[in-house]
């Protein structure tokens, strides 16, 4: 996009601006910014019922066979599929970094049933890098796994990685028109993720595909879900790559899905372009606090020292340990690692009384599968749910940090950080557009990079996978298996009964501690991007204002003739800048057009 | 055939219920279950909504009947029987039974329904003859929808396996289009809506349009036998159906049903140069569209009727020269669908059992009826029937059967093999049940049968064995004893005081 490419060329200009000012620190400020605007990392999540297709369309979208697709086994794992020179696969284990590069044909023996049974490698989330041109602007596919279907476990997991995801491709196949549990998916979709895509795949080898189209899409309409469903067959993508055939390429569809993904990484770029605009003059502000204070020397001294020691101070005080926001920082996330510890552990507790009025009632060795996966499941929906109010609960506290520390750098110096220009919403964080979730705005105002949004992606996407790396459902299907006469004794049913009990209480304590403690990483690592992204920004406000000061201060002890040989110079400076300035804002409302 | 035989017991009970009942409001339901002792074996065929119980019913059948598409008549359950003519009856829900007119549009049975709506029918019943119909009648059921019932409803079932129920049906064959073993609403889909209540003795589960699990691809078929054995092992399906099969129903149903005009539009695609059929068959809208031999609205009909695979396959075989004429194709095709694979299983373990599933229905049903409706001499027919339910061998063997099946009861897994084998699983002849085939000569039979009889004998008297293995040993024991009587070369009444249950 032209204005994109503007904005790109103008930050380089900026960065070398702040640079030869010898303010390296604002100039990483603004190349990281850049960054975003390159490779926004835009998420979309992949979902739909078991076997409709949803590795073979990633598969077809880049191109490339990096999803594992067979007739029989599922994935188990999610799937970030980014864009990267080299392919590779990394694989996530906990909340930390990813360990890899691996080749990309073992992807198999992490994402499969077979190649990974019950995830015994214990992997949270795998990352597939491809060079595959449809990612290089920025694009993040999330293939998720079908395991249990959507009227489980997985349903609801999704669900909460849907309230991370930028957009979220709705998969179904065309060999029936949606049931029950998609439609009850979609509606869900639809109130916590910004766009939901609808693809129908498959339509190759259904003859009957185009009524199944109208079928859905008269529920899309009844769903207020806008936009179209969108046929693809894969499969003749795939064949249509592999044989140089665009006549098959064309068939396929995919172009359709293409151009709405399109739109997407298009959309972001919009939303964060005012972001970035905002930077340039927050930037460029504190560029030339110093040659302001000396003009504002030679003009007009009275006062004028007084005035910068007390903006020195100031900056002094945001930068310092106690300062005021970092406790608004840490009291917000105290309260909400306590609250979460509170409210994982009340829900988790309440499905265990359940469990155990069921279980008084009945034998468990009779129908024990059903009775332990409805328990399993009910259990890892409560983790979800939970997972879901850690987001929330993450973007208020990185919304009221935002205000406030903007309250703060307005009382500074208006002059140096020249905040407004952007559109804010009541949390004090940055509004994007109706098509953003609020969980982008509060990345976006911190300075995040696409990388940290995707480690939390990921960390969130753990949840999916909870349910299958739980060891302790097998320990309870083994203690009661399937063994039991017709007429049993009383006294065996009751002893059967009581060890059933206790392990599930322990199943319970286990799930309790595996989850919390997944949920503290996950803090933990948005209350260290947080603290340092702003302790970057109170550094540089900082060494604004000393810069200010000491400049003040040697115009002041200069002598007459120096000073008006400076003028000149300085106020050639100054004007250079603004002409940045007005650059910034004229490409601002541009691309508000 | 002595007097004292389960089929005989049960019709004695049968009987007296009637004298018990008569005049009363349980009159209707004894006659009802005197005719299903007359009439043949009543199959249903269950499943979800789509999941291709009709398409399997015509193809059972060999015609093209039960409508498949998703009309309003596939709300209510079809009977279909053999007959001398051809005749429907719709019986409302109010009011008595009408027969009405039909026609037959597009090979499917379009029904005058006057002035009722398709809402407010109770059943619809077809006679209609055929050779198919004679030993069993077919019952289509309205398609399960796909809500998700309550926990406790659905686990309820599960946690009172033993509370036998019984339903209108005898059997049950239950339909499903691949659901993944972990989803929680796997049990769902071979749920039989309380059609037949589905236990190993009584219910066959098939993997329906099995085509599809491979995509259309010319290997589906292998896939879709990858994925049916596995649910063979899933305990869970262990406590419902005895196995489960492969089927790609639409198929099967244009082999029985291939006209000649689809036999010539094929062979004139077959003609072409392969490139340009290959184009053809890359999609279905290519398929459909793309110009070629016969109009599009033909290929769009054949396209419909065989889907994509069958198309694929008809093709592949009459390229390879399998297929040189319609016959030899629709033949081919059928073996392609495996639909001969679930008939000889339907023959080997419902007709052949006939008498004992229709009398197991019999018995569960009145006593049903006994505990609902308690009437002078419910009571006493109450324990007539208990009786022979426990004591009746051939019951004891369904139950020692199943509970072998669903894991209930465990034995070695050598022992089990040739348990649940003695007890009939694989066949009720003498040689099935020992595992022999018509080769043996009568000394190798004489000899396998003194050899398990032998082993059975010495388990049941083994002192260290477990309370499980006695019991079972002991009706294995029993079994023995009565199959006896049908040793080659053996003249005279069975050994020991048991009546000998009837094997064909």
């Amino acid at each position: 996009m032209a204005a994109s490419d503007d904005l790109q060329a103008l930050l380089v200009e900026v960065a070398e601006s702040c640079t030869s000012a010898g303010r390296t620190d604002l100039a990483e400020r603004v190349d990281a910014r850049r960054e975003i605007l390159a490779a926004p990392n835009v998420c979309v999540v992949v979902a739909g019922e078991f076997k409709a297709g949803k590795s073979s369309l990633v598969n077809a979208l880049v191109g490339a066979d990096v999803c594992p697709v067979d007739d029989d086994i599922a994935t188990s794992v999610p799937t970030l599929v980014r864009f990267a020179v080299e392919a590779g696969v990394r694989v996530r284990r906990d909340a930390g970094d990813p360990d890899g590069p691996h080749p990309v044909e073992r992807v198999a023996a992490y994402v499969t049933e077979a190649g990974n049974p019950a995830n015994r490698e214990r992997v949270h989330v795998v990352e597939v890098g491809v060079p595959s041109a449809l990612l290089r602007d920025g694009l993040v596919l999330v293939d998720t796994p079908g395991v249990g279907g959507l009227g489980s476990t997985y349903a609801s997991a999704t669900a909460t990685a849907l309230t991370m995801a930028d957009a979220v491709l709705f998969v179904s196949d065309a060999s029936q028109e949606y049931t029950g549990p998609e439609l009850e998916f979609l509606a869900a979709a639809r109130r916590t993720c910004p766009q939901v895509v609808p693809v129908l795949t498959k339509v190759d080898v259904v003859p009957h595909w185009r009524r199944v189209l109208e079928l859905n899409e008269g529920w899309l309409d009844r769903a207020g879900v806008p936009g179209g469903l969108i046929p693809t067959a894969a499969a003749l993508q795939l064949r249509g790559l592999h044989e140089g055939r665009a006549d098959l390429r064309s068939e396929s569809g995919l172009e359709a899905v293409v151009a709405r993904l399109g739109h997407l990484t298009d959309n972001f770029r919009r939303d964060v372009s005012a972001a970035a605009v905002a930077d340039i003059h927050a930037v460029l502000a504190q560029v030339v606090a110093p040659l302001r204070a000396q003009l504002d020397a030679l003009a007009d001294p009275d006062g004028l020292l007084e005035e910068l020691e007390q903006v020195e101070r100031r900056a002094q005080e945001l930068n310092a340990e106690g300062a005021e926001w970092l406790a608004v920082l840490d009291d917000g996330m105290d309260d909400l690692d306590q609250e979460l510890e509170d409210d994982l552990g009340r829900r988790i507790k309440a499905v265990l009384v359940k469990a155990e009025q069921t279980l008084r009632t009945t034998d468990p060795a009779s129908g024990w599968e059903q009775f332990e996966a409805a328990l399993t499941q009910r259990v890892s929906q409560e983790i979800s749910e939970v997972a879901v109010r850690l987001t929330e609960g993450a973007t208020e506290v990185a919304g009221r940090l935002a205000r406030h520390f903007a309250e703060q750098e307005a009382v500074i110096a208006p002059t140096i950080t020249a905040p407004g220009h952007l559109p804010v919403d009541g949390a004090g964080a940055v509004a994007l557009g109706p098509r953003s979730a609020a969980w982008r705005g509060v990345l976006v105002d911190a300075g995040w990079g696409g990388v940290e949004a995707l480690g939390v992606m990921a960390s969130i996407l753990t949840f999916t996978s909870f349910s299958l790396f739980n060891p302790f459902a097998l320990v309870i299907g083994a203690l009661v298996g399937g063994k039991t006469l017709r007429d049993s004794r009383r006294r065996e049913v009751e002893r059967r009964r009581e060890q059933t009990l206790e392990a599930i209480t322990r199943y319970g304590e286990d799930a309790i501690r595996a989850a919390d403690r997944e949920f503290k990483a996950n803090t933990r690592r948005i209350r260290r991007e947080l603290r340092t992204a702003y302790q970057r920004r109170a550094q540089a406000l900082h060494r604004s204002a000393r810069e200010s000061l000491a400049a003040a201060n040697r115009t002041l002890g200069g002598d007459e003739s120096m000073r008006a040989a400076h003028h000149d110079e300085l106020a050639s400076g100054l004007r250079s800048v603004e002409v940045l300035d007005r650059r910034a804002d004229e490409l601002l409302a541009a691309s508000a057009r | 055939m002595t007097p004292t035989g389960f089929v005989g017991q049960v019709a004695e009970v049968v009987a007296s219920a009637g004298r018990i009942y008569s005049g009363t409001a349980g009159a209707g339901t004894v006659a009802d279950v005197s005719a299903r002792l007359a009439g043949p074996l009543r199959v249903a065929i269950a499943g979800k909504v789509k999941a291709g119980k009709s398409t399997l019913l015509n193809a059972l059948i060999g015609e093209e009947l039960a409508p498949t598409d998703a009309g309003e008549c596939t709300q209510v359950p079809w009977w279909f029987r053999d007959g001398l003519t051809y005749r429907a009856v719709l019986t409302p829900r109010l009011g008595p039974p009408r027969p009405t007119r039909f026609t037959r549009t597009d090979g499917a049975l379009a029904l005058d329904l006057g002035d009722l709506a398709a809402g407010d029918l109770e059943r619809i019943d077809v006679e209609w003859p055929s050779r198919a119909l004679r030993t069993v009648t077919l019952i289509d059921t309205p398609g399960i929808a796909s809500a998700t019932p309550a926990l406790g409803e659905a686990t309820q079932r599960f946690f009172a396996p033993d509370d036998e129920r019984g339903g209108p049906a005898d059997a049950v064959i239950l339909l499903m289009r691949h659901p993944h073993s972990a989803d929680v609403r796997f049990l769902e889909s071979f749920q039989d809506d309380g059609y037949a209540d589905a236990t190993p003795i009584n219910a066959i589960g098939v993997l329906s349009r099995a085509d599809e699990v491979g995509v259309g691809r010319l290997d589906a078929m292998d896939s879709a036998g990858r994925v049916a054995e596995r649910y063979r092992q899933d305990p869970r399906l262990g406590r419902l159906c005895q196995t489960v099969v492969p089927v790609a129903g639409l198929l099967a149903q244009a082999a029985v049903t291939m006209r000649e005009d689809e036999f010539r539009l094929l062979r004139q695609l077959v003609d072409l140069p392969v490139v340009d059929l290959e184009e053809l068959l890359l999609s279905v809208d290519r398929f459909a569209q793309r110009p070629g031999p016969a109009p599009p609205a033909e290929r769009v009909t054949l396209l419909r009727r065989f889907g994509i695979f069958g198309t694929r396959t008809a093709v592949q075989l009459m390229r390879d020269g399998r297929a040189s004429s319609a016959p030899d194709l629709a033949a081919a095709l059928l073996g392609v669908s495996r639909l001969d694979d679930l008939r000889a299983l339907l023959r080997q373990q419902f007709t052949e059992r006939s008498d004992l599933l229709r009398g197991r229905a019999a018995l569960l049903t009145l006593a049903q009826l006994a505990r609902r409706l308690p009437v002078a001499g419910s009571e006493s027919l109450a324990t007539d029937v208990e009786r022979i339910q426990s004591g009746a061998h051939e019951l004891v063997e369904i139950r020692l059967l199943n509970a072998l099946r669903s894991g209930a009861v465990t034995l070695r897994p050598q022992d089990a093999a040739e348990a649940t084998r003695l007890l009939g699983a694989e066949g009720t002849t003498l040689r099935a049940r020992l595992g022999l085939d018509s080769s043996a000569d009568e000394a190798e039979v004489r000899a396998a049968f003194a050899d398990v009889l032998g082993r059975w004998q010495r388990r049941a008297e083994n002192p260290l064995a477990s309370g499980q293995t006695v019991e079972a040993a002991r009706v294995l024991v029993r079994t023995c004893e009565a199959l006896a009587g049908n040793l080659p070369g053996v003249a005279g009444a069975p050994a020991g005081n048991t009546p000998g249950p009837q094997f064909p």
